[in-house]
């Protein structure tokens, strides 16, 4: 251990690598991986000799390249561009072009990471970043094993990060797992939910369990129920629609992000905070979720809709059958509102309700934990009904922040109750802006701390929750419909239904 | 009104806060902490304000900034009250409040009882004590102060300073933490250095080290001080093994140099950047690495100290006494 490390260490020191990124020409390598790498460097937190091989498949150059991402830089990232800086980053980014399925591509990498090794005089750390269409998972991780690539060299480590989506449902994660398995150690697999390095969702561990104030209130006993929205007011520009309509609502949003924020509301106090001793505690939410299981349970329990031609920010918005590269008899959902339960002791009957959408008035996403209402031996004819329960407000982007509504007396001759809201905002009292989600979890996997990370179990067992559903939709003989809203709007009517008959109704964002 | 804002009577000045906030259009009053500052300097004031409105910018904050003037012809109590607002999207929407006190001929208890008066409730109060401390610091006010910013590198007589602190922290009332900005100044070159030996090939290299120099612009020998002071403090070398030694720069600058047999390892500023260039020449290795310098200013030094919190390890029983050692030589 440095020495000099020992009193200046906030965290565990990442170790310095080569970070190899497959399909590093992408979207997510532009506006998050390289600022985000770019961001670590300003800081001071990015370890010496730490080097990046963009591969892909187009011919390139270093130096256009580095231009790319350059422009790319100004624009995306947290701090200011400084070409100094950025002189001296980019210096570190070389260009590997090769095919995924090209064997002699992977044997120049080889060439070139062990180069560096002797230049550096480092032990050979390499990170790889899977930043590809899954369908190329299988090729370059093969092709890992085969080349060698996936040992690292004495006293050294080789670790992958996969990028969501992780798999297409169980038996494609399972198939997934097991070829990062064969390659990897899972102790050296990092699958990244960005949703997980966000400030706020970190926030959730730090105010259940460094609060005395809520935990004692964190059960059945005191919580009627929990939603959690997520809502974009985007559709399928960009060509996003050929994903999405492969994909829908479901998997591409609660599969992943929303069941993760779920497992961090609802998990019992881990045993430690060590990546396992929180993984544990996440997985048995996972295992403890109601299975919806056959059309007519999923038909009550799960609402899915498309949204049909209405208007977003006062743009006039088409449908989402009308979409570019969406076909026109798509059953695709862009939205699903689904009641949970979490079959454990503290939940025992609490409904967690969630939501996510395209096309919907904002962009928020938020998770509302609805306490019961006091005893209305006293007040009760004096607030209106729907805002007489507490609500803390865990806003997860954007206004990052934390808010608790409570009712209080206007003031008066008359006893005259109205909700005030007590509003923590991160902006405002902090007045920094967060990392980036990337900045956090890269460098976390750098140290080899997989706390953020999903373990292989946490993501088969969201699997079989989410596969009985697209089962009862796509497999059974009479699945429940398609719902339609418009665009512009909150959802379908069916979604409101869903929580009608359970005498409660969506929070207004 | 002056830079200092509206001047107000000593009673009134809770009145006057109510009343700036209804007439002001800040959709946000922020605090997380008091922060007060006192000096005894006759023209501090509107410098000192200028560090709050910095501050602030990260670190919404209940400010006291207190000015005493014990030389003063007469004895005399001012004060005005302003508001720092932070713009977002256009508008003025977070907003940390300012009281100001201008102190002629003041008692320990008057400069007491206008802290105490005035801070924001259940948050926690951080004291900057600026310059060599007087018998105004004693049980009564360092027992409430949860943080204690200090500047050792203004002191005339650092030894004495310290002891007075020693016996601050002795006491069984005090729950301080301790901040000097020295050593805050000093971060990024300590992270710089350490990035030195985070180098595979230079790991080996610090237990060779035969000469160690540090060099300090013409002010700046305490910094150099506590520099060298930590750096012989966590190494293992002896005085017969390394030469260690800070020495005034004819550039103005702080560098850190040191020499193996295989070659050197230094940590310099870049020039009008704002970074610092570490550089390790070994053998046929040469690598560069480039740290953020930090920031220059005091008011984001301190907001950065705010944030970050934590007491600073080892500071005070392991840092300071060697560098007052160093000091003294």
């Amino acid at each position: 251990m440095n020495p000099f490390r020992e009193d200046l260490a906030t965290r565990t020191a990442p170790d310095p690598c080569t970070i190899v990124i497959f399909g590093a020409t992408g979207d997510l390598t532009h506006r998050k991986l390289i600022p985000g790498l770019y961001n670590l460097l300003h800081d001071g937190e990015l370890p010496p000799t730490t080097r990046i091989v963009a591969f892909a498949r187009r011919e390139k150059t270093d130096e256009g390249f580095r231009q790319e991402l350059e422009e790319s830089n100004k624009k995306y990232s947290r701090q200011s561009h400084n070409d100094r800086l950025w002189q001296t980053f980019s210096q570190q980014i070389e260009y590997h072009q090769s095919t995924f399925e090209d064997k002699e591509g992977f044997s120049r990498l080889a060439d070139r990471l062990k180069a560096y090794r002797e230049k550096d005089g480092t032990v050979g750390n390499v990170l790889f970043y899977l930043s590809t269409a899954p369908d190329y998972f299988d090729d370059i991780l093969i092709a890992l094993k085969e080349s060698g690539l996936a040992k690292a060299p004495k006293n050294a480590w080789a670790r992958v990060i996969v990028e969501k989506p992780f798999g297409t449902d169980l038996p494609t994660a399972q198939h997934l797992n097991q070829v990062v398995n064969d390659t990897f150690e899972e102790a050296d697999t990092y699958r990244i939910d960005h949703y997980l390095g966000k400030e706020t969702a970190q926030n959730i561990m730090v105010l259940r369990f460094a609060n005395a104030i809520f935990e004692p209130l964190w059960n059945n006993q005191h919580i009627d129920h929990i939603q959690i929205t997520c809502a974009e007011n985007m559709g399928m520009t960009g060509g996003r629609g050929a994903y999405y309509d492969t994909a829908g609502a479901l998997r591409d949003m609660v599969q992943n992000h929303l069941l993760q924020l779920v497992s961090l509301i609802a998990m019992e106090p881990p045993a430690d905070l060590s990546a396992d001793g929180v993984r544990d505690a996440k997985v048995n939410v996972f295992k403890s979720l109601r299975h919806w299981v056959g059309a007519e349970e999923v038909g009550k329990n799960v609402v899915r809709a498309q949204y049909t031609a209405g208007s977003v920010d006062g743009i006039d918005a088409v449908g989402y059958r009308q979409e570019d590269r969406v076909p026109e008899d798509s059953k695709t959902e862009a939205y699903v509102a689904l009641r949970c339960f979490v079959d454990s002791w503290r939940w025992d009957g609490v409904p967690f309700y969630i939501r996510v959408g395209k096309q919907l008035p904002k962009k928020a996403t938020e998770i509302s934990i609805h306490f019961n209402e006091a005893p209305s031996v006293l007040f009760h004819k004096s607030a209106n009904q729907q805002v007489r329960k507490n609500v803390l407000v865990i806003r997860i982007q954007p206004d990052e922040g934390v808010s608790l509504r409570m009712l209080s007396k206007v003031p008066g001759p008359a006893v005259r109750m109205e909700p005030v809201k007590m509003d923590f905002r991160y902006k405002t009292s902090f007045g920094k802006a967060s990392p980036e989600a990337y900045e956090r979890l890269i460098l976390d996997a750098m140290a080899g701390d997989a706390t953020l990370f999903a373990r292989r179990d946490e993501v088969e067992h969201a699997w079989r929750f989410i596969d009985e559903i697209e089962k009862a939709w796509h497999q059974s003989d009479s699945p429940p419909p398609v719902a339609e809203y418009p665009a512009g709007s909150w959802g379908p009517k069916e979604a409101d239904t869903l929580l009608e008959q359970d005498g409660r109704v969506w929070r207004r964002l | 009104m002056s830079a200092l804002g509206q001047p107000v009577e000593i009673a009134e000045i809770d009145s006057a806060l109510r009343a700036l906030w209804e007439e002001d259009n800040a959709a946000t009053r922020a605090s997380l902490t008091n922060f007060a500052i006192y000096s005894e300097c006759d023209d501090c004031l509107e410098a000192n304000t200028d560090v709050i409105a910095g501050i602030t910018r990260e670190h919404a904050c209940r400010a006291i900034l207190i000015a005493s003037r014990p030389d003063a012809p007469k004895r005399s109590v001012k004060a005005w009250i302003t508001a720092h607002c932070q713009l977002s999207g256009g508008q003025k929407s977070v907003c940390s409040e300012q009281v100001t006190f201008d102190l002629g001929q003041p008692s320990a208890s008057l400069i007491r009882n206008i802290v105490f008066a005035h801070l924001d409730s259940d948050l926690p109060l951080v004291l900057w004590w600026q310059g060599a401390f007087t018998p105004v610091f004693d049980d009564r006010l360092y027992s409430l102060i949860d943080r204690l910013l200090i500047d050792s590198s203004t002191w005339e007589n650092p030894a004495k300073e310290f002891e007075t602190l020693a016996t601050a922290r002795d006491d069984s009332t005090s729950r301080f933490l301790l901040y000097d900005l020295t050593w805050s100044r000093l971060l990024p070159y300590r992270l710089a250095t350490a990035g030195l030996f985070d180098h595979p090939a230079a790991a080996s290299a610090l237990s060779k080290v035969s000469a160690l120099t540090i060099t300090h612009p013409k002010n700046s020998r305490t910094e150099a001080a506590f520099l060298l002071a930590w750096l012989t403090t966590r190494s293992s070398w002896d005085a017969s093994s390394c030469k260690a030694s800070i020495k005034e720069d004819e550039k103005n600058e702080m560098t850190v140099h040191f020499t193996t047999p295989e070659g050197a390892l230094t940590v310099t500023p870049t020039r009008d950047d704002g970074f610092l260039k570490s550089t390790v020449t070994l053998g046929r290795l040469t690598a560069e690495q480039i740290y953020p310098a930090g920031p220059s200013d005091t008011a984001s030094i301190v907001a950065r100290q705010l944030q970050s919190g934590g007491a600073h390890a080892d500071y005070f029983e392991t840092i300071v006494p060697h560098a007052l050692k160093i000091i003294a030589t």
